[in-house]
């Protein structure tokens, strides 16, 4: 088990990169009852007897370790939502891609604390960038702090920020970055949620 | 367009910060970051490197991060390499021993004995 929500979502991502996707979205859509994750790629995607044996920890096809037996990624999430109060759902086609949602309880005092989302960004956006495969990243970050009062937002695009950065590899790259992202969030006046506060102290 | 302008300032205060040398990185550090790796703690260690390069005004330095390498107990496992030397593979490197890595092997070019794994 990990210890935050943003440990749980990277895991995701990374089977995301994974699958051979060139394209992979990421909503983080957060209010004081729930946080929603969801994690879209156009990889090659599962079949339907596959989807059916994801929750299974002694199953897995990665690649990477031929003689490797065990996939915790999906499993370990699965658990912590469902003895957690929250909702789960993905769907699969092979070739078409997936998508993951994941829905966190803020209310549930056993829920993970959300984490560092800022540092999960620049994780996810310097993910895989010595393949020679570009992968773009698409993150939409939306946060309503009062029930009914709308929500606000940003959006970060690997490839806009590549654009003006240039290599996210680099550590000065990451650097400006890390400060534009811990600028983006600190803007959006992030609610101090009861579970946080309880977890902070 | 207000926030990318925003980060274009940023980037130049950084750059202006920082000993960016044009052309050939001097050293690249990979973070493996499967599953185990999480567990163990390689996020904060990702952090740690970041932290301990800006401080130390390097620029000309690759990070990025990796899966599980296969070798869980060693995690958090980070691999360095000097620009045209072999590369090490550090095991179980925390925060402390991410600064000591900047410190000791990118910055003098001396390996950490004592982490180092392979």
């Amino acid at each position: 088990m990990h210890f935050t929500i943003c440990d749980y979502v990277f895991e995701i991502v990374q089977n995301a990169v994974e699958s051979g996707a060139s394209s992979v979205r990421i909503i983080c859509d957060e209010n004081s009852h729930n946080c929603v994750f969801v994690v879209e790629d156009n990889g090659c995607g599962m079949t339907e007897e596959q989807l059916a044996t994801c929750r299974n920890p002694f199953i897995t096809n990665s690649k990477k370790h031929p003689r490797r037996k065990m996939g915790f990624g999906i499993p370990f999430i699965i658990q912590c939502l469902e003895t957690t109060g929250g909702q789960w759902h993905i769907d699969s086609k092979v070739g078409r891609g997936t998508r993951v949602e994941m829905r966190f309880s803020m209310r549930n005092i056993d829920t993970p604390p959300l984490g560092n989302l800022e540092d999960l960004w620049v994780s996810i956006l310097c993910f895989g960038c010595e393949d020679d495969k570009k992968i773009n990243f698409l993150i939409e970050r939306t946060l309503e702090i009062n029930e009914g009062e709308g929500k606000k937002g940003y959006q970060l695009d690997k490839n806009e920020l590549s654009d003006m950065l240039g290599e996210l590899n680099d550590i000065a790259a990451q650097v400006a970055l890390k400060k534009y992202i811990h600028k983006l969030e600190t803007d959006l006046c992030k609610p101090k949620t009861l579970v946080n506060i309880c977890l902070k102290k | 367009m207000k926030n990318l302008e925003e980060l274009r300032k940023i980037r130049d205060e950084v750059r202006k910060n920082m000993d960016l040398r044009s052309g050939k990185k001097r050293a690249k550090i990979v973070v493996c970051m499967g599953t185990c790796g999480i567990a163990a703690g390689a996020r904060e260690t990702m952090k740690a490197f970041m932290d301990a390069l800006e401080k130390a005004g390097i620029g000309d330095v690759s990070l990025t991060t990796a899966g599980c390498a296969g070798f869980c107990e060693k995690e958090p496992l980070v691999e360095v390499e000097i620009s045209g030397t072999a590369p090490v593979r550090y095991g179980h490197v925390d925060v402390v021993a991410a600064q000591r890595i900047v410190k000791e092997h990118i910055l003098k070019g001396k390996i950490v004995q004592d982490l180092v794994f392979s």
